[in-house]
Order: structure tokens, then C-alpha cells, then sequence
């Protein structure tokens, strides 16, 4: 029994000090800055009728940056626009591919379940590297689903220009 | 039974729609035009963004800041850098405050302090009796509102910073 409390203390201790010098975790995630640096600049990439775009950003842990509802917006275009964000950043990949990957019958089709997700292309994952630090969301573009897709596209490609 | 239902359904279609074209035809008038109403611009929205999170840099402060439009919905916003879980609503509320009062959300903490008549105004879900919204007016018209949250100096230094930011667009409001 004694043998066995002993090693039972050491034990504990370890874990203890495993613990206490245990660091917090470090995450990368996307600045306000470089999000309204790149918004300014994918809006002179995103079509002619750039007036229309509604655009979020979201970070890391899927929550809104910026967002910027166009003048002509209709009523379900920024929560689109956020959705498609979050779908892009949650699932690391364009929302327009998520949706061709969970149709129909396919295996991942009950993904869609989740309740903030939505399979509409017009999402871009903020990538740097293999780390994936946020999304884009674009709703309203010209030339619909691809439009949007091309515009978010272009969106997310800004922000890691701006964070280098 | 359906029938008969049917038959009064369909008379009483017949006239409600000659009673609404009586009404029409008597009371149209030939020059209604719709409601045009002006609300803040997505471009101007970004210009007091900008303007209000400069003069919050100033003392290095760094907001989350909304502004909503006419409607009270947002039309442009920015979360800070680490800003804490709150204050990205915050800034949006302080916003809808100071637009559906078109008083600063600081007068709005007066106005309905517990011992006042207008205290259950407090019980409105999106208001905020907190300072650090202002209306953005032309006139006694509110086109929108901006809100800030998050600035070191807290609640007068966040009404100082949604004063620059509007005094950017100031010669557009008239």
C-alpha cells in the first residue's frame, strides 16, 4: 500500500508540474486591420456592380470581423454572406466545393444538419499555409454563386497579402 | 358543405374587391408617389468608421464599432483585435439606442434611470443605457447611428471618438 501511495504522489506530482508549466495555446487569427485593408481591395476586383456586394469576415473561432451590407442589399444577404464565411472557415475549404462534396446521397451530405452552415458558393477560407485564421463571405455579386465565389476569392487572397 | 362555403367565400371576395375598387376609385390620388426616406450610405458608414477609429488611436485605444442605418440594422462594422465577447454587441446596441431615441445613448442613462416614468423603456431588447452611441442626424431626421465600444477612458471618450467619426461626413448631412 505504501509502495503504492508513493507512486501515486509522484505521479500527481508530475502531472502538477506538467501543469504549471504548461503554456497557453498561441493562435493566429486575422486582424481588424487586415480585414478592412482587404475588403477595400477586393472591392475593385469583385465586377462592375461592386454597389450590390454585401461582405463578413469572420475569424478564427467563426465569429464576425467586419462586416459591410451593400446599399442595395436585399433583406437575407448579410446573413448569407456571414453563413458562407463560417462554412468556408469551419469546413477549411470554398463553400461552393463543401456543397458539390455534400449533396444529395453523398456521405457528408448530413454536414448540412449544422445549423450555420449553408451550401451556396460565395465563401473563401483565410489560409495561411495549412492554418486556417478565418473566412470571407460574399452575397450579391454579379453573375451569382460564381460571381461570388470568384469576389470572396479575391477577398481572402487579400487578407494574406495584408498580413505579410 | 363545401360548396355553400365556397359560394360565400367567393361572395364575399366579389365584394371586397368592389368595395377596395370603390375605395381605389374615389380616394386614388393620381400623384401618390412612394416614401423616400434617406438613410446613411454604406460609403459614408465606412468614412465614420474610419474617422471615429482614428481618433480612438489617438490614446491607443482600439474599438469594435457599428454603424446601423436608418432601420437600425447595421450597415457597417468592425470587431477590435481581442476585444472581449461583449463588445462587438455592445457597439451595436449603443447604435440602435442612440438612432431610435436620435439621442446619444448617454442621455438615454438619465432619461430612464430607475426613479423615471420612461424606465421600462429599458425593458426594449437592443437598447443599451450606456454611453458611446450617437444619432447621426440631418436635421431632426436620424439617417443612422454610429456606437462604440471598447475604448480606454470608456464611455466619454467612446462618444468623443463617434463625434469624429461623424464631423467626417458632416458637410454631407444637410
Amino acid at each position: 500500500m505504501s509502495r503504492f501511495t508513493t507512486v501515486s504522489a509522484a505521479l500527481l506530482a508530475a502531472a502538477l508540474l506538467s501543469t504549471a508549466q504548461a503554456a497557453p495555446l498561441m493562435e493566429r487569427n486575422i486582424s481588424s486591420e487586415d480585414a478592412m485593408a482587404a475588403y477595400e481591395r477586393m472591392m475593385g476586383q469583385c465586377g462592375p456592380a461592386t454597389d450590390n456586394v454585401t461582405v463578413v469576415f469572420v475569424d478564427r473561432a467563426g465569429q464576425v470581423v467586419l462586416q459591410a451590407r451593400a446599399n442595395s442589399a436585399a433583406l437575407h444577404n448579410l446573413d448569407l454572406a456571414r453563413r458562407k464565411a463560417y462554412t468556408a472557415r469551419t469546413f477549411r475549404a470554398k463553400s461552393t466545393e463543401w456543397r458539390d462534396r455534400t449533396m444529395g446521397s453523398m456521405p457528408a451530405a448530413g454536414q448540412r444538419q449544422l445549423s450555420e452552415v449553408i451550401p451556396l458558393g460565395g465563401g473563401t477560407p483565410i489560409m495561411i499555409g495549412e492554418e486556417v485564421i478565418g473566412g470571407v463571405g460574399v452575397a450579391g455579386a454579379q453573375g451569382g454563386q460564381p460571381g461570388d465565389q470568384a469576389c470572396s476569392d479575391a477577398g481572402a487572397a487579400a487578407v494574406v497579402a495584408a498580413a505579410r | 358543405m363545401q360548396t355553400p362555403f365556397k359560394v360565400l367565400v367567393g361572395s364575399a371576395a366579389v365584394v371586397a374587391i368592389g368595395l377596395g375598387a370603390g375605395v381605389l376609385a374615389t380616394s386614388a390620388p393620381l400623384q401618390a408617389q412612394p416614401l423616400t426616406l434617406k438613410s446613411i450610405s454604406l460609403q459614408q458608414a465606412i468614412t465614420v468608421v474610419k474617422a471615429a477609429m482614428a481618433e480612438c488611436s489617438k490614446d491607443g485605444s482600439v474599438i469594435s464599432i457599428t454603424v446601423v442605418d436608418r432601420d437600425g440594422e447595421v450597415r457597417f462594422a468592425v470587431r477590435a483585435n481581442g476585444a472581449n465577447p461583449h463588445n462587438f454587441e455592445l457597439s451595436r446596441r449603443k447604435a440602435y439606442t442612440a438612432r431610435t431615441f436620435r439621442s446619444p445613448s448617454s442621455e438615454f442613462i438619465a432619461k430612464s434611470s430607475p426613479d423615471k416614468d420612461l424606465y421600462g423603456q429599458r425593458s426594449l431588447k437592443e437598447v443599451i443605457a450606456l454611453g458611446g452611441g450617437l444619432p447621426i442626424m440631418i436635421g431632426q431626421d436620424a439617417i443612422g447611428a454610429v456606437g462604440i465600444s471598447g475604448a480606454k477612458g470608456g464611455q466619454p471618450r467612446e462618444e468623443a471618438c463617434g463625434k469624429a467619426g461623424i464631423a467626417a461626413i458632416q458637410a454631407q448631412l444637410s
